[in-house]
């Protein structure tokens, strides 16, 4: 394509991040910067290295986000390995199930974590019917969990992630590279970490950055446990201090900053050390049979470890149908009440019906941008397309909040933008900030969909007199239209889950959101928690049929997602 | 994406009817009537209020209007999160919207204007001529019918009201002009033990009540060996209960912080009345010891949170033992935890003298855009008919139609015997309860802020060290150095912070009270490792 068309594509993006990612920010975080005489000074920013707190609040995100990543691809590589190489029974359903941990409504997930870790919780209950533990003096597993249970859960929920792409780029493994190291002597595991390991590291680094970015800022899971001493749970919890001290957005700031260096580290040590494959893998021997034993096995491993993911959701579940679960392994009272008072709430099918519109424009817009940003990176050697590649993983790494109001601050009377006041409809702005925050996901699949794609199709096309824009319509976006079809679902999906926009931009009733009408029925007290768990079933239900859909279709497409 | 062979497209199918059932569940469940929809006119309130105090004042005050005025109305209700969110979401609004105001009027907006139209330390001369630029900037505002779109604010902390009356951002209402039968000392009083139940200019006036209590849960309590009822705050201080006992986050929440000042202020009676005298130095020691009380019962807590439901819900899961509560939901919870005849696992009490009154209020939004219908919102939430649907039970004469508030009205009437029957909690009396307690505004109001602050470095802040401490203090059997060391809260005394934390909070330099943050918090680190130190040496 032209340079001048992909200068034009790279200032567009450009202008659409400074506007509405960099500015929100800005507008959020400026008062970090801003001493009491009104001008520029860095005292707040020195003041989180100068204090412990703040230095080991980072320490423990970065070891959350460190050990979550492990964790997950731990899980995740022998998954992958095993749907990559044998045929065992269960394999489409497992495999079409394998987003289902990630979705997961706010707020009712800590209901089902609490119902089944709780001191009272099922697990205990469990463990004393078992004879091993005294039931007066039950394990505090939330108490005591800390670090290594927020590692535990988030790995738990993040796996699927490295799966798919490790998936895919085991997809992409030459068989015949194997072949030739088993000819010369190199089998079993040091095959895999001499051959295969390398071979696969761009899948593994996709995910696993996006993982690691992920937990190094999560919030949800530490605040299940309570765990406040995490950079994340003090951002949170300086923004919401009544005394307003602007300190909060400094750690905003430096937290920021971490994640761009990390990103750029990760992505000069790991991201570098890719094998370029001669030729794609045409002629693959496909799955094998692994014998009656390795059958069982895999489908035991793969059955356990999705049980495990999605126990939350289970709790989730048995709650929203329980009515009451106290001490016991399952509720001991059952009912379909909680449904009625939930889809029966007035607020219940105009938010639906409001998530749908929302996060279905997203999507498209996310596209459009993905292929955009994916494009000018993979495809042109323009200056500066790195640094568009790294922004566009950043919304990652921003705490809902800080955008949230940063979009508040920009719409109000009286400034540019509003015409975007969410007072008055807040469509655009919801659509806008729920396309930035899913962004990274389109951009990772429809990169990953260039790099498969060879750009001599697109320059042939060219050299016939094809326009750009008509090569992209005929021959670019048909040929990674599957990449973009697994990243727009993630977008779909996590867009309809989410929480700090909406809580804060959707103001009137009649503009609610699912995830806000949710946080709505959660406050209800007494009956609440049981009937946002049956809204939240309602959620969950809809997005797997939706993923499970998708993946139907699209069949063994969808592993492609993110490979970068 | 293909379908080339059969049972594809037979899965296929199977998932296309599986959503087709989802997604028509929600229609076939719709609601009869659609609170949404269009009307003669539109209130907006804003309101940490939840969906159920919603619905049921939404209902009744639409079939009220329409009966009054014969239009009908609609209630667009803002709900950007609790107390502490509305507050900065005010705050952000009333900022935008008066530049704007102040820009149209070919004024010049700069930082000085920014911090001083809103700032209730700007003190008005009575000439305008002599205003600085601050002054001048403070005076248009309150002079202006600067508005953001929302009518009314309901409900939340007398704290968050004072804040937002002193700011500027609320306005008289006419309500105590037009019903001044409502404001007597039968009906709502000025004042009940020192708490002030409405603004005597009525930019804010209580719609009900509320204070904060301890709820329990009676199987933890079994399974900790504690036979002894609790009854008061120190009994949140009870070893016993390490890592079970659940606290409200006192920089969160007004009304959570009032709570902390209660534990305080009670220590400063029982001296002040045993000492027969109300010297500094006899409310010092009350100061510190009340703040001990605070420190150990931290050091037992398993977190501090923001989400005055989590508290209640999570005792009665058995997840906490014993936590702070605010009374209603206390009630409710342990109504909705009951299983059959038997007492349910969670119990609420108000420690007896050791707890105040107060209400949450309702005010009049500076330039509301429905004023009259935001007087006529104002007085009906004030009047009998509106006061009914706080404790009623559902379905009775003049009751909620869906959900049992079981909140606590202010009017007294509703406290007579006739009405016993129709209350969901005819034994609470809340105004015989107020008369245990008297709340002293002097003697620590002014510190409110300061006392939320010392709460936060000593205990939120460092609550890992301040836990291990704790853990080595137990195991040791409270070794008496080692303790002292642990409850020293010399770097935070009553003289200390009267002047030198209440400047530096005060300051509008806010680095300094970061950086006095840093100070203290390396200072009672320090100490907690010491005392686990001393403790673990048994000394």
């Amino acid at each position: 394509m032209s340079n001048q068309f992909a200068k034009g594509v790279f200032a567009l993006t450009a202008v659409f991040f400074a506007l509405f990612f960099l500015w929100p920010i800005a507008e959020t975080v400026r008062g970090a910067f801003v001493g009491s005489d009104g001008r520029f000074t860095l005292d707040y920013i020195a003041e989180v290295f100068r204090n412990p707190l703040y230095l080991e609040g980072l320490w423990n995100s970065f070891r959350i986000g460190i050990f979550s990543t492990l964790l997950a691809a731990l899980i995740a590589m022998p998954l992958a390995w095993m749907s990559d190489r044998f045929n065992f029974p269960g394999k489409p359903l497992l495999g079409a199930l394998v987003l289902v941990p990630m979705i997961m409504p706010p707020f009712v997930g800590a209901i089902g974590v609490k119902q089944i870790l709780g001191q009272q919780g099922a697990l205990n209950a469990f463990l004393a019917d078992l004879g091993i533990l005294n039931p007066d003096a039950p394990i505090d597993w939330l108490g005591e969990g800390r670090v290594w249970g927020v590692v535990a859960l988030i790995a738990l929920n993040l796996y699927p992630i490295i799966y798919l792409n490790v998936l895919a780029a085991l997809a992409n493994v030459d068989p015949a590279m194997e072949e030739a190291a088993e000819n010369l002597g190199c089998t079993g595991f040091r095959k895999f970490r001499k051959i295969t390991l390398p071979l696969i590291m761009p899948g593994v680094f996709a995910g696993g950055t996006i993982v690691f970015i992920w937990s190094f800022t999560e919030l949800g899971v530490p605040l299940m446990f309570d765990f406040t001493r995490v950079a994340s749970v003090q951002i949170f919890h300086g923004i919401k201090d009544i005394g307003g001290n602007p300190f909060p957005f400094a750690l905003v700031v430096v937290m920021l900053a971490a994640t761009v260096l990390l990103y750029a580290a990760s992505k000069l040590t790991l991201g570098r050390s890719s094998h370029a494959m001669m030729a794609k893998a045409t002629s693959q021997g496909g799955p094998r049979d692994p014998g009656l034993a390795g059958r069982w096995l895999c489908a035991g491993v793969f059955t356990a470890v999705t049980l495990l993911a999605v126990l939350p959701h289970l709790g989730v579940v048995l709650v929203a149908f329980s009515s009451e679960w106290y001490q016991t392994i399952l509720p001991s009272g059952w009912t379909l009440s909680h449904f009625e008072a939930a889809l029966g709430h007035n607020l219940t099918l105009p938010s639906i019906q409001n998530s749908l519109k929302y996060a279905g424009l997203a999507t498209l817009l996310d596209v459009v941008l993905g292929v955009a940003i994916a494009y000018v990176v993979v495809r042109t050697r323009l200056p500066g397309r790195q640094i568009l590649d790294a922004l566009a993983m950043m919304p990652l790494a921003v705490p809902g909040l800080v955008l949230a109001f940063g979009y508040l601050a920009m719409t109000q009377e009286g400034k540019i933008f509003e015409f975007l006041n969410p007072a008055v409809d807040p469509l655009i702005i919801l659509v806008i900030a729920y396309s930035v925050r899913r962004l990274p996901y389109v951009v990772r699949s429809a990169a990953a969909g260039f790099q498969q794609t060879s750009v001599t199709l697109e320059e042939a096309a060219q050299n016939l007199g094809c326009p750009p824009l008509r090569t992209l319509r005929k021959i670019t976006i048909p040929l990674i239209a599957a990449n973009l079809l697994a990243g727009g679902l993630l977008a779909f999906s996590f867009a309809m889950l989410e929480v700090s926009d909406s809580l804060i931009l959707a103001q009137k009733q009649q503009d609610f959101p699912i995830t806000k009408a949710i946080y709505e029925l959660y406050q209800l007290l007494g009956e609440g928690r049981f009937v946002a768990s049956a809204l939240g079933v309602w959620a969950m239900a809809f997005l797997a049929t939706t993923i499970l859909g998708a993946s139907l279709i699209l069949g063994k497409k969808l592993g492609a997602i993110f490979r970068a | 994406m293909t379908t080339k062979d059969g049972p594809i497209s037979l899965r296929i199918l199977a998932v296309v009817a599986a959503m087709f059932l989802i997604v028509a569940v929600p229609f076939l469940l719709k609601p009869k009537e659609d609170l949404l929809a269009r009307a003669d006119e539109t209130l907006v309130l804003i309101s940490p209020h939840n969906e159920a105090v919603r619905h049921e004042f939404t209902v009744a005050f639409m079939r009220h209007y329409k009966e009054k005025t014969g239009r009908s109305i609609r209630l667009d209700w803002r709900t950007p999160g609790g107390t502490s969110e509305i507050a900065r979401f005010l705050a952000g609004e009333y900022l935008a919207a008066f530049e704007n105001v102040w820009e149209k009027s070919g004024r010049r907006w700069d930082s000085e204007v920014a911090s001083a139209f809103d700032s209730a330390k700007v003190v008005l001369p009575a000439e305008p001529a002599k205003d600085s630029p601050e002054q001048a900037a403070r005076r248009f505002f309150l002079e202006s019918q600067t508005g953001i779109g929302i009518d009314v604010f309901f409900g939340g902390g007398a704290y968050d009201f004072e804040i937002q009356s002193a700011a500027g951002r609320l306005v008289p209402s006419e309500v105590i002009r037009k019903h001044p039968e409502w404001f007597r000392e039968d009906s709502i009083p000025q004042s009940v033990s020192g708490e002030a139940f409405y603004d005597a200019d009525a930019r804010w006036i209580g719609a009900c009540l509320s204070s904060f209590g301890i709820c329990y849960n009676s199987d933890s309590l079994r399974r900790l060996g504690v036979t002894e009822l609790p009854g008061s705050w120190e009994d949140l201080t009870n070893p016993v209960f390490f890592r079970q006992v659940a606290l409200a986050d006192p920089t969160k929440s007004g009304s959570a912080a009032k709570a902390f000042e209660m534990v305080i202020q009670q220590q400063m009676q029982e001296l002040v009345q045993g000492a027969g005298s109300e010297g500094d130095e006899v409310l010092a020691r009350g100061w510190t010891r009340g703040l001990q009380i605070i420190q150990a019962a931290s050091a037992n807590a398993r977190y501090f949170t923001d989400a005055a439901s989590k508290i209640p819900l999570d005792v009665s899961l058995g997840d906490a033992a014993i936590g702070m509560c605010i009374d209603f939901y206390g009630r409710f919870q342990s109504e909705s935890v009951q299983v059959g005849d038997k007492p349910s696992r969670l119990q609420y009490f108000t420690p007896a003298g050791g707890s105040s009154v107060g209400v949450d209020p309702i005010g009049l939004l500076r330039g509301a855009p429905n004023r009259a219908a935001a007087e006529e919102f104002i007085a009906f939430v004030l009047s009998l008919e509106g006061q009914k649907l706080w404790n009623f039970k559902v379905g009775t004469p003049g009751g909620p139609e869906k959900y049992a508030l079981r909140r606590l009205p202010i009017r007294k009437e509703l406290y007579a015997p006739e009405f016993a029957t129709f209350r969901s909690d005819p034994e609470v009396q809340p105004y015989e309860e107020a008369k245990l307690f008297t709340y002293h505004p002097k003697w620590t109001a002014p510190l409110f802020r300061v006392m939320a602050f010392i709460i936060r470095v000593a205990c939120l802040d460092l609550h890992k060290e301040q836990t291990e401490a704790w853990q080595a203090l137990v195991a040791a059997k409270f070794p008496r150095e080692a303790y002292r060391v642990f409850t020293n809260l010399d770097a935070v005394n009553y003289e200390t912070a009267r002047t030198r934390l209440k400047k530096a909070l005060d300051s509008k330099n806010r680095i300094e009270e970061v950086r006095l943050a840093k100070e203290l918090s390396d200072q009672f680190r320090a100490q907690y490792k010491e005392a686990a130190r001393l403790a673990k040496e048994g000394k």
